[in-house]
């Protein structure tokens, strides 16, 4: 645990005259994605697939959108950044910190970084006029977990990529698709059932699953158990994914 | 009197690097062994490619070995505990430092990563800033230090956790003079409080200073080692005299046929047992230098003066 705190603190303190750069990515741009779409855009969006006000709707796909690209953003491009143009990882591994922990201190930061965004959100959406109640809450912690899958997905083409460019290959096949199939502005009935299971690698639906029904109490648990289990197995794949690839490439290949 | 045990041990140590595509798997370490006493400065030469940078990746723990044993404090180097990593510290080829902090907080993560307290920290950063004559630049970013001072920080941050061994990878390339001179006294500094250096270099005025013994490897295999004193005395002769060309013809009709020469271009050079017999030879109308021989000699000797990629 020591080391996601130095990890967690080393980002803490690089943001120290970045921070209307981070403000405006982790802040201004979700609110502005989140006021377009929750005003613009809800005039014309009614429909039966959605049985509350459009902002209510699309408040939790736009906290889990904005989450899920800035996993996306911090683990691939930044940490490529980090790892293979700095060096700064074989700097950090010439010490006692270990691969797995190196991976776990980046993937909290990220995940940190995504907490606070869907905070304010959140808080904004309430602002906004959106229904919320205190279930929520719960919805968070449910962020923390995708975050940390798309981190790990993220950190996976990093680790396969050989130049930073190739990571916009990845950025298309998961941050693009989560905006448009991942259920955050639509909900994923609307799609073809072949469309949801090409997309079913997507964290952001079995999340959405969840947290939807969540938010407007009416959460049945007895009929989440694939998207849970969906959810859980997207996250250790991805994980694993992400130390393997660093594995092969930091030590055997290196 | 007690043999020390080496701090560095390394038995037929091997490294191939897997095919990728159409490039051949590469055998960049080839059944290298070799020891490092405590409290000396090791030299580890060679040509680009000759295995340098991979077999101190191989003791960092930064590349996995193929083969053989490789092992710091008498312990396998996949297998150091993390109290035995905090008594190792790199000086890496490139100065992979953080451009996202100071330069004191650049000190202060790193320091974090050893397990050093904080309060230590507070003291030791500003402490070793001085030893590197880099207090004014404390705060500066890394992207406003010239090349020697980034040099330089990244021996401090290589300080930072008062190691017993440190590796540095080719610590002084691309640094002026007075840069490398500064290093130079830092390394022999470090060396009388007994810590263990082991270092490559492409400088072999550096490698002859510096180091009490010297290895030379090549196509990932050790050519020779020795003392620098030991590796010339074996491979050359004591005195160089580099003639000038054209070389006087009355040169030729004497006995210089006897004496190893090797032609470098615009000169021949000399390698002589004698000094005084050979400078007699000379006509007056050669125009030489005459100096000792010296690790340059040697590698050149063993490497061959092909360039290398």
């Amino acid at each position: 645990m020591r080391f996601i705190s130095i990890i967690v603190y080393r980002h803490i303190i690089a943001l120290n005259g970045a921070w209307a750069g981070m403000f405006c990515n982790v802040v201004l741009e979700p609110l502005v994605f989140l006021v377009g779409f929750g005003f613009g855009f809800a005039r014309i969006m009614a429909g039966e697939d959605i049985n509350t006000d459009y902002l209510t709707f699309v408040l939790p796909g736009m906290m889990l959108w904005s989450s899920a690209a800035t996993a996306i953003i911090e683990g691939s491009f930044t940490v490529h950044r980090r790892c293979f143009d700095l060096k700064l990882w074989q700097a950090w591994l010439a010490t006692p910190l270990t691969l797995p922990w190196l991976l776990a201190g980046e993937t909290t930061a990220i995940a940190l970084r995504c907490f606070v965004s869907s905070l304010v959100m959140l808080l904004m959406g309430a602002l906004l006029g959106a229904h919320i109640n205190l279930w929520w809450l719960a919805i968070l912690p449910l962020i923390l977990l995708v975050c940390v899958a798309h981190a790990a997905m993220g950190m996976w083409a990093a680790s396969l990529a050989t130049k930073r460019d190739q990571l916009m290959a990845m950025w298309v096949f998961l941050g693009s698709t989560t905006l448009i199939f991942g259920g955050a502005l639509t909900p994923t009935t609307t799609f073809p059932s072949w469309v949801n299971a090409i997309f079913s690698y997507l964290p952001t639906p079995h999340a959405l699953a969840f947290i939807r029904p969540m938010a407007d109490g009416t959460l049945a648990f007895e009929s989440l158990w694939y998207h849970g289990a969906m959810l859980a197995l997207i996250t250790v794949c991805s994980v694993a994914l992400a130390l393997t690839g660093f594995m092969r490439r930091l030590y055997k290949e290196a | 009197m007690t043999a020390k045990a080496p701090l560095i041990t390394a038995e037929n140590l091997t490294k191939t690097y897997p095919a990728q595509g159409k490039a051949p798997a590469v055998h960049a370490v080839q059944g290298v062994t070799f020891v490092v006493q405590p409290g000396t400065c090791t030299g580890l030469l060679g040509p680009n490619g000759a295995g340098k940078s991979t077999t101190m990746r191989m003791l960092m723990g930064l590349t996995r070995k193929s083969g053989g044993s490789l092992s710091i404090f008498g312990t396998d180097t996949e297998s150091l505990s993390r109290t035995q990593r905090t008594r190792i510290s790199l000086v890496p080829q490139d100065d992979n430092l953080d451009p996202d902090l100071t330069v004191a907080e650049n000190l202060f993560v790193y320091g974090l990563f050893f397990g050093i307290a904080r309060a230590t920290l507070k003291d030791r950063v500003p402490q070793l800033l001085a030893y590197m004559q880099l207090e004014d630049k404390a705060d500066a970013r890394v992207s406003q230090l010239s090349g020697g001072m980034k040099r330089r920080l990244t021996l401090a941050r290589a300080l930072v956790n008062d190691p017993d061994l440190i590796i540095m990878d080719e610590p002084t390339t691309g640094l002026d003079p007075q840069a490398r001179v500064m290093i130079w006294q830092r390394v022999l500094e470090l060396k009388k409080q007994g810590k263990t250096i082991l270092l490559t270099t492409h400088y072999m005025d550096e490698a002859q200073r510096l180091c009490d013994h010297i290895i030379l490897i090549d196509h990932g295999t050790v050519l020779d080692e020795g003392t620098p004193k030991q590796l010339i005395a074996r491979h050359s002769k004591p005195h160089v005299f580099d003639v000038t060309k054209p070389v006087p013809a009355a040169l030729g009709k004497l006995k210089l046929g006897e004496y190893e020469s090797e032609d470098v271009g615009d000169s021949i050079l000399y390698y002589v047992e004698d000094a005084i017999t050979f400078r007699k030879q000379l006509p007056e109308t050669a125009t030489y230098l005459h100096r000792p021989a010296n690790m340059e000699d040697v590698f050149l000797k063993l490497t061959g003066r092909k360039l290398r990629e």
